[in-house]
């Protein structure tokens, strides 16, 4: 009783309106326009990814941030990686947080290099195409005022 | 935060990534919507708080209409004879988009010395991948200037195109034809965003703009490379395959030798194989020889060869045989039953009169490059 009290006080004298618990996140993605110059460099633009072509590589990006009085703890963030895509290998974030995947729709998770996939009786390691979500456990809170972005990388197929 | 940025980043991309070129079918069908959610799980002071998702307005993107196709000549150069008809070339043209396409066919003989005659194209989708209509695949006739029927993603359709060579034309001529296809609106497209006003069956596909002026509507991309006669990125491939005219050269000449002044008999001058020592003279009762002799210089087989020969009222003929100075001579021509080649020629000695009788015929044969072939007749002067 006491906690939530003070929760709504802390919710009550916050400037912004939009995220009344004071952790919020929001999704953006975005598509890779790889050019090549005439000097032999690369140019990567990343766009909004409206219209997006097979082959063409996205960038899924999870931008988060604490706009409240208290820290944010155990935080989980899980993002489901669309059939339509393949996840890029090694493309996931690392920093903030600790990085595990799943093949088998979200009912469990484990680091990449333990992931596997039974195919005919068979156990075997997942390959990139098979991973169907991803999953962030931030190590630290996420204090007050805090704001960061995790991202992975994938290919329409 | 802005939902809306862009970075530049000039970089030297060290690590090699699977973008568009991946040879894997199964490409996402245009128009598709792909969504894409999240959630975010959390404590605050060991208490769990409620979950933020965005599964209530989840982040769409729509996937394009990749347009992209190749074609290869399954025929490599063939040789093919004056005069004749229905040289076919085949090609292999495959859909490596994502929307069920429809094309236009047309094939170029640029770069011929002889112009083909009786062009024409057939097509049908090789459910089989094996190069030739068998079991349920049905052949496609295409007239110039309309659509073929829709071809889905990942169809490979085999297009015949048949032609023929004039008469006379000469050895060492060739033929390149060329087959371009280029890309059109189908009837039925994957993609649902594709209404009439926008894709119309038959209309040529051309690439949408990266303004990402269509919302929520697959725009058009067009990602063909270059072949031989088109550019990338344009819609079209085109590939070429080549017939090469292989002609007979034939040279015939007509010899006569005398064997011997006085053989003595119709059996004596028969039996001679060459003229006998001395002098030999051509008087009344001399034994000679014809030999006509023809020669193919040229690179092509001579086929359904036929040669006649009346002897002179002065001569009576005794025999004709045939020989060669190369390797085979005369042949069979398999296109007349009966097994060649054929000579034909009086069944037993006459006096020729020089326009009833005494004719010697060669038939159902045929001659091959370097070959020389002969027909030796030995006769009587009277």
């Amino acid at each position: 009783m006491m906690r939530s009290a003070i929760l709504a006080m802390a919710g009550f004298l916050l400037a912004g309106p939009s995220f009344a618990a004071g952790l919020s996140a929001e999704q953006v993605i975005e598509r890779m326009i790889v050019t090549e110059s005439e000097d032999g460099s690369t140019e990567v633009e990343l766009v909004p990814a409206e219209t997006v072509t097979p082959g063409d590589e996205l960038v899924y990006s999870l931008n988060f941030r604490n706009d409240g009085v208290e820290s944010a703890e155990n935080v989980v963030l899980t993002v489901p990686v669309p059939p339509e895509v393949n996840y890029v290998e090694n493309s996931a974030s690392t920093d903030d947080a600790v990085v595990a995947f799943s093949a088998d729709g979200g009912k469990s998770f484990s680091p990449r290099g333990d992931l596997e996939v039974v195919v005919d009786g068979e156990k075997r390691a997942a390959l990139a195409g098979e991973i169907t979500h991803v999953r962030w456990t931030f190590r630290d809170k996420i204090n007050p005022g805090s704001s960061g972005t995790l991202e992975f990388h994938a290919v329409l197929k | 935060m802005p939902t809306n940025f862009r970075m530049r980043i000039a970089a030297l991309l060290a690590c090699a990534v699977a973008l568009a070129g991946n040879a894997m079918a199964q490409r996402t069908d245009a128009g598709t919507t792909v969504s894409n959610t999240f959630t975010l799980n959390y404590e605050v002071s060991g208490t769990a708080q409620p979950q933020i998702d965005n599964t209530a307005s989840p982040t769409v993107f729509t996937v394009d209409r990749l347009v992209d196709l190749t074609i290869t000549t399954l025929d490599a150069t063939q040789n093919v004879a004056p005069n004749s008809t229905g040289n076919t070339i085949r090609y292999r043209l495959t859909n490596l988009g994502n929307d069920n396409q429809a094309y236009d066919l047309s094939v170029s003989t640029a770069g011929s010395t002889y112009t083909p005659g009786s062009v024409t194209i057939t097509y049908f989708i090789d459910e089989d991948s094996s190069g030739t209509l068998n079991g349920s695949e049905s052949l496609q006739t295409y007239t110039s200037g309309n659509p073929t029927i829709d071809i889905a993603p990942d169809a490979e359709v085999v297009v015949i195109v048949s032609s023929s060579v004039p008469a006379g034309t000469a050895d060492g001529e060739s033929a390149t034809l060329t087959l371009v296809a280029d890309t059109l609106f189908p009837v039925t497209s994957v993609d649902v965003t594709c209404t009439p006003s926008t894709c119309t069956a038959g209309d040529p596909v051309v690439g949408d703009s990266d303004g990402n002026d269509l919302v929520n509507a697959a725009e058009s991309v067009l990602a063909d490379g270059a072949g031989v006669t088109d550019s990338a990125n344009a819609g079209d491939y085109s590939a070429s395959g080549v017939l090469n005219v292989l002609a007979p050269t034939l040279a015939a000449s007509k010899t006569v030798v005398v064997f011997d002044t006085d053989p003595g008999s119709d059996a004596a001058c028969s039996a001679l194989t060459s003229a006998a020592v001395g002098d030999q003279y051509s008087v009344p009762g001399a034994c000679v020889q014809y030999v006509i002799s023809v020669a193919n210089t040229g690179n092509g087989t001579a086929s359904n060869l036929s040669i006649s020969d009346r002897l002179p009222g002065e001569v009576r003929f005794l025999k004709a045989e045939l020989d060669t100075s190369s390797s085979t001579g005369f042949d069979d021509y398999s296109g007349t039953a009966g097994t060649g080649p054929v000579l034909t020629a009086p069944s037993a000695a006459e006096d020729c009169d020089g326009s009833s009788n005494c004719l010697v015929s060669l038939s159902d044969a045929i001659l091959s490059p370097s070959e020389n072939g002969q027909i030796r007749i030995w006769a009587l002067v009277r």
